[in-house]
């Protein structure tokens, strides 16, 4: 494994570095992603708890009051992040005042549009917004994650419904273009930056684009429990109906290895193992899942499991046939 | 390095996007064509044999009632004996033998319950996972992988968490704890203790490079679920009206092993996810202890859980930052 002294000087030699450069400082965000799961649920925690603190003391009543109060917690959250960029506590105590804050904008436009395709679309753009404003790598991170969350259920609100009663007879078609309108921009979106990682890394987006990647990569992993979070309290609905979304978390499972092959180009077991985690949950998922009879479920797991096979062997020949050949 | 590292030389240097594609190539940051390959080959043989194993079990859910008796065990009974034979003819650390070895002891889960279900034998879901831990054992020792590894012990974790969390009567375990008259939150320490035992033993088989636990996440694994149980244990101790005696017994031996675990954690000086792990659970423990018994109405108790926690995370995340700092050194010098 080489290391930053040796890299420095290769590329001194190879002249792609200029001559004075000094080393480089401790890393600014090497944090493990499991002190990241610790920090953030705490100040996921602490979100919810200013948002009662501060709903309780002012009692915004008025959609504008509760806006107000989300725009004054998100532009706090924003001062502490630009003040002191180093310090654990401020990064905490902004990160705590920014998911209150958005929070409330959810309260506010959920009360001002009485749309859940509406807020989730709305929300999706404020999150965009948060990725590219906000001066802190782990809450452009959470942005890049929340505005998936927020585009897949703006889609699927704006699509079938809120009515858990809304799971009607969906065809084949519908269902998979939903899922693929929700999903494949994002796969796209990171087939793009992985693809161009060493131009934006040299770039000023790098903060920005690193962050967006984590995020997409772990909401491709989790996808569809949060494309479809009402699909699995149906279970007193009748088997008679055919509702082709059943195939969602099956896709899902799909779109988590995808994630986990994309995770494995970065060297990243920490999402690859995000990635198999959300694989095997999908699954789980897709058994509960009304809408299709448990003997089309298996025949579709069986093909996809021939398949699978079918694909690796396949794989495994042509780079036995590649070795050979070179 | 790693990406973080590469990101702060890169932006520190202020590199050309052709000097990153050159540090991103000398780094060995991203995987040749043959390592990727090799790695999506591995990812379709997994998915393929989970695959055709969740097939399998979704077939028998749902034509129960179709197949016959007979038919159905004949199924099963056949996946078993199958992957066993196509594991000898290809034994482990052969992909083949590992993956055969891996359908076999989910095809074991989906026997058992076949089991339970035509007999109606009045088991309780928990003894179905136990069964299944306990004739899995065979497998795991034969596969000699981590993956088969990290299955069973999702398997005997869940049989713990029914029994321990559902507090069934019946079935052996239940005639093993039945004389059990302490408080039921002393007794979620069991199941920390018997996962704190399978961590030790996985860090055991790891230095002793026993391939069924060669890879580091498996002992981690299962100190997530010590950790699970021991977090558990303690916010049950504290469950109003009030601490009995045996639950206080209960939090104080929680304290005695998550203290334990950080002591030796600070020994080694090779790993702060054991303090990590700690962090978490007595965050949680203390939020839920302050959340109950502060006293408070519901304005003060918002504003001083919101406090706790900023603090506690805080100083969580520096302390463990810095240590992991100071070993990333020690280790590199």
């Amino acid at each position: 494994m080489i290391t930053a002294a040796e890299l420095k000087d290769e590329l001194l030699r190879r002249r792609l570095l200029e001559p004075s450069a000094n080393d480089v400082p401790a890393a600014a965000h090497d944090r493990p992603w499991f002190i990241s799961v610790v920090l953030g649920a705490s100040g996921w925690l602490a979100g919810v708890c200013v948002l009662v603190f501060v709903a309780t003391l002012f009692r915004p009543e008025s959609t504008g009051a509760i806006a107000l109060a989300g725009l004054v917690l998100l532009a706090a959250a924003f001062g502490l992040y630009a003040v002191d960029r180093d310090s654990q506590f401020f990064d905490q105590f902004a990160l705590a005042l920014s998911i209150a804050g958005q929070f409330a904008f959810v309260w506010a436009l959920y009360d001002a549009t009485r749309s859940e395709a509406v807020t989730a679309a709305l929300i999706c753009a404020l999150q965009i917004l948060l990725l590219f404003v906000m001066p802190n790598f782990f809450a452009k991170l959470l942005a890049a994650f929340f505005a998936c969350c927020a585009w897949a259920l703006a889609v699927r609100f704006g699509w079938w419904g809120w009515s858990v009663e809304g799971t009607r007879e969906e065809a084949l078609g519908p269902a998979l273009i939903g899922w693929f309108v929700v999903w494949l921009p994002v796969v796209g979106a990171l087939h793009a930056l992985i693809g161009n990682e060493s131009r934006w890394m040299a770039g000023a987006a790098q903060t920005i684009a690193r962050a967006a990647l984590i995020g997409l990569l772990v909401s491709l992993s989790l996808a569809t429990w949060i494309s479809e979070p009402l699909g699995s309290l149906t279970f007193w609905e009748s088997h008679e109906r055919t509702n082709w979304m059943a195939l969602w978390p099956l896709l899902g499972a799909i779109g988590a290895l995808v994630a986990a092959v994309y995770a494995f180009q970065l060297r990243s077991r920490a999402l690859i193992g995000i990635a198999s985690v959300g694989a095997s949950l999908h699954i789980g998922q897709f058994y509960y899942l009304l809408g299709l009879s448990l003997l089309i479920k298996s025949c579709i797991m069986l093909a996809v499991g021939v398949l699978a096979l079918l694909a690796a062997t396949w794989l495994q020949r042509r780079g036995s046939q590649q070795g050979a050949a070179t | 390095m790693n990406r973080t590292e590469l990101d702060a030389f890169v932006a520190h240097h202020r590199l050309s996007a052709e000097a990153t594609r050159v540090a991103l190539e000398l780094t060995s940051a991203r995987p040749s064509g043959v390592e990727l390959r090799s790695f999506l080959v591995k990812v379709l043989q997994l998915a393929g044999v989970l695959s055709l194993a969740a097939g399998l079990v979704f077939f028998i859910a749902a034509n129960w009632q179709a197949i016959g008796v007979t038919g159905r065990f004949a199924l099963i009974q056949g996946v078993v004996v199958a992957s066993v034979a196509l594991a000898l003819w290809k034994p482990p650390p052969h992909a083949l033998g590992r993956y055969a070895l891996l359908m076999a002891f989910i095809a074991t889960g989906a026997l058992l319950a076949l089991f339970g279900q035509t007999y109606q034998t009045g088991a309780d879901v928990y003894e179905l996972f136990l069964t299944w831990a306990l004739l899995g054992v065979a497998f795991v020792v034969a596969g000699q992988w981590s993956v088969l590894s990290a299955a069973w012990l999702i398997v005997f974790n869940v049989a713990l968490l029914l029994f321990f969390g559902g507090r069934p009567e019946g079935g052996w375990l239940w005639a093993v704890f039945f004389p059990w008259r302490g408080n039921e939150s002393l007794l979620l320490v069991v199941p920390a203790l018997l996962n704190l035992s399978l961590w030790a033993l996985a860090e055991i088989g790891r230095r002793a490079q026993w391939a069924a636990c060669s890879a580091h996440w498996l002992a981690r694994l299962a100190l997530v679920g010590a950790f699970g149980f021991m977090t558990w244990a303690g916010i049950d101790a504290l469950a109003p009206p009030s601490m009995e005696g045996s639950a206080g017994l209960a939090l104080f031996v929680v304290l005695v092993l998550e203290t334990g675990l950080v002591i030796h954690a600070m020994r080694l000086r090779n790993d702060v996810f054991p303090l990590a792990l700690t962090a978490g659970s007595l965050i949680a423990i203390v939020t839920y202890a302050l959340g109950v018994h502060s006293g408070l109405d519901d304005l003060g108790q918002a504003l001083l859980l919101a406090l706790w926690l900023t603090a506690s995370s805080t100083i969580s995340g520096r302390v463990l930052m810095s240590l992991l700092r100071e070993w990333r050194q020690e280790e590199a010098a």
